[in-house]
């Protein structure tokens, strides 16, 4: 992946438009702009400017008084650049760098055919264009002539961009923005399916378990492959149905023969018939834990699923505590208010049970087993036990793996079932050294989004956990 | 009583059926949800023992419906289905129990009591557990036949104990039944009065012990088991 297919293709198209546009002036640089124009317009400029600087005096007579950015000119460059302004008589009222000015470029003869008058003409130093003008004044008449044999001061560049910007940048800009703007607008559209199945194949996996993805509006070339995806999908989800199909028929097919073998065998009295039972309550557990280890594979939690962690932990210790004390061991809850996670209750339950009764079967003698739950979405289980060595963490996850086979103690399927209910939540099960000695496996489950408040805690259904509620005396008891 | 068992398995059936009425209930058998609903209409029975996967439907129909014509007869699910999450099938259909096969005959029959028996059984006067007994109305208790001297806000503790021995009665739940809601309990109230009552047991020589379920609350031992 190298980011967003509509991030790519906006930036690209973007650019594109903005190369075309700077390819567009180049051209109308080169081929188009009227430079000798141009020139004329930059002479006729400073004559405008300097028109600005005659005035009347108090006594009635005419005055001339260049304006402060014209003058610095005329200092700066006397080589290049000249002023003369000249009654109607020819005579000058003002005259700088006249040298430059051409004869023609001041006509002899009272302007009376002439409003204006401008051109180029050939001088030693190259062209000199220029520029006069007839004002009038009140009554009088002024002749107002401004030449440039170079133009060091760059005016005409000025004036070009001056021409760029009102006549090409401004007028082309609106349309390269729209263009802009609809590519992006074409781009997301044109994609907006191929999102919409990305999501759809995100969703999946956790919550929904196997579901087509949509394949309506999406151009041919994407919707082969969307095609070819759910064709494979439908094949996994026939598989799974199947799967759920076999898995609750086979724990009737099993169920039943062992109800009526244990059935059996309750209503008979004899010598070894103590064993037979112990025989059959190990192989009824066994069927129990390989179910729920199939089950486990297929299980899918809804996305709306919501359960406290806390009432999960305390109901289950509430359930668990005769059997623990049967064996010797104490049980305990922690917890501190409500954990709120995204999921089932009945599967969490069950997987944290599968550690219960793992961390019961290790602890030593007398010893207290102590569910937590804690306010990150974990459940955790603590044992005094021996501990699980870090080298047969992994081992432990595996199905049927035991730390010590032959001691007829469990199958080795209670912690690969709770992991896999967990992952199946979209959580993780780990195992840790607990301070202290013992063992410590944690449930992680993903918090309920924020959004949703903690309305629906699970009520409580279990008539022999009663109200097992939070832990209002963790604390004190003990 | 009248248990009605509904179950497919012959065997399974003969079985449960021996096992209800050696523990004196009268038992009528059939083995489909249509049967079932004919029995249920004719004969009103006291109890339903009810297998969830019947040859012409799912028994999970059959207590919807019963519920929709509103019969309030208990029910106890007995199933094979049982797992991770299928549990709702059975509970929030309206079922009143649930118990997942195999289960020991004498277990059904044991159940069966306890739904006919929910709303009495908190009415009882004298209360027995081990060795201990407890007169709710005069509100004294005995253990291995001599009195136990508590006092009153005790011996009601004990009695909550009592009514849930072998299972833990939770701590709220004890607060609750012995607390008036104004008269909050400092936070070792209810420890202290473990101690006097354990102490109260040991000094009869009761078998009866009570565990601290750390965190979630207190569980009454019958022990002599």
């Amino acid at each position: 992946m190298t980011g967003s297919l509509v991030g790519t293709l906006a930036r690209r198209l973007a650019l594109a438009g903005l190369l075309l546009t700077l390819a567009n002036i180049a051209v109308i640089s080169f081929w188009y702009v009227n430079w000798e124009g141009l020139r004329r317009e930059k002479v006729d400029e400073q004559v405008s400017a300097a028109v600005a600087g005659l005035s009347r005096g108090p006594d009635g007579r005419l005055r001339f008084e260049p304006p402060k950015a014209l003058s610095g000119l005329l200092e700066a460059h006397p080589d290049a650049y000249a002023l003369r302004v000249a009654d109607a008589s020819g005579a000058a009222l003002f005259e700088r760098n006249a040298a430059i000015i051409p004869p023609m470029a001041i006509p002899a003869a009272a302007l009376e055919h002439v409003d204006s008058l401008s051109g180029g003409a050939a001088a030693e130093t190259g062209r000199v264009v220029f520029a006069t003008r007839k004002v009038r004044l009140g009554g009088d008449v002024l002749l107002v002539t401004f030449a440039a044999a170079a133009d060091p001061a760059r005016l005409t560049r000025g004036v070009f961009l001056d021409e760029l910007v009102g006549h090409v940048l401004l007028p082309l800009a609106p349309f390269a923005l729209l263009l802009t703007i609809i590519n992006v607008w074409t781009v997301r559209r044109s994609l907006k399916p191929l999102v919409g199945a990305a999501a759809a194949a995100r969703r999946m996996g956790l919550s929904r378990g196997v579901e087509p993805l949509p394949a309506e509006g999406l151009p041919d070339e994407v919707r082969t492959l969307v095609e070819a995806t759910n064709s494979a999908l439908e094949r996994l989800a026939s598989a799974l149905d199947h799967e759920r199909a076999f898995n609750a028929e086979a724990a009737h097919a099993l169920r039943t023969p062992l109800a009526v073998l244990s059935g059996r065998l309750a209503g008979m009295e004899g010598p070894g018939l103590e064993s037979l039972r112990a025989d059959v309550a190990a192989m009824t557990r066994l069927v129990n834990q390989m179910l729920a280890s199939a089950q486990a594979d297929v299980l899918t939690v809804p996305a709306e699923g919501r359960c406290d962690l806390a009432r999960v932990g305390a109901e289950l210790v509430a359930q668990m505590a005769p059997l623990a004390i049967r064996q010797g061991r104490r049980l305990a809850f922690e917890g501190e208010g409500p954990v709120i996670v995204r999921g089932d209750a009945d599967a969490l339950a069950h997987a944290a049970r599968n550690l219960v009764e793992n961390a019961l079967r290790h602890a030593s003698e007398g010893s207290e087993v102590t569910v937590a739950a804690e306010p990150g979405g974990v459940l955790s289980v603590s044992d005094r036990g021996p501990g699980i060595p870090a080298a047969q963490r992994e081992l432990a996850l595996t199905r049927f793996w035991r730390a010590n086979p032959g001691d007829g103690q469990g199958a080795g399927l209670g912690l690969p079932i709770a992991d896999r209910i967990a992952r199946a939540h979209g959580g993780s099960l780990a195992i840790a050294d607990r301070q202290g000695g013992g063992a410590c496996v944690s449930l992680s489950v993903p918090l309920a989004a924020s959004e949703s408040p903690a309305t629906s805690a699970e009520p409580a259904r279990r008539a022999d956990a009663g109200g097992a509620a939070p832990a209002r005396g963790a604390a004190a008891a003990g | 009583m009248r248990v009605l068992l509904v179950e497919d398995t012959p065997a399974l059936a003969d079985i449960t059926s021996a096992g209800l009425r050696a523990s004196g209930f009268v038992v009528d058998h059939v083995a489909t949800r249509a049967e079932a609903a004919a029995h249920v209409a004719a004969d009103a029975p006291d109890v339903i023992v009810l297998d969830l996967g019947l040859p012409d439907g799912d028994g999970s129909e059959l207590i919807a419906s019963l519920r929709r014509e509103g019969r309030r007869t208990p029910i106890l699910v007995v199933t094979a289905r049982g797992g991770l999450n299928d549990r709702i099938e059975g509970l929030d259909g309206g079922a009143d129990d649930y118990v997942v096969k195999p289960v020991a005959p004498a277990e059904i029959a044991a159940r069966c009591r306890a739904l006919l028996r929910r709303p009495a059984a908190l009415l009882d006067t004298m209360l027995t557990a081990g060795d201990v007994t407890l007169d709710t109305a005069a509100r004294a208790a005995q253990a291995a036949g001599r009195p136990l001297s508590l006092g009153r806000r005790d011996i009601a503790v004990l009695e909550v104990l009592l009514r849930r021995a072998g299972a833990v009665a939770p701590r709220a739940l004890i607060e609750d039944a012995v607390y008036a809601l104004e008269e909050a309990p400092g936070p070792n109230a209810l420890e202290a009065a473990m101690s006097r009552i354990r102490k109260a047991l040991q000094g009869a020589g009761s078998c009866v012990t009570i565990h601290t379920v750390r965190g979630v609350g207190y569980l009454l031992d019958e022990g002599g088991r």
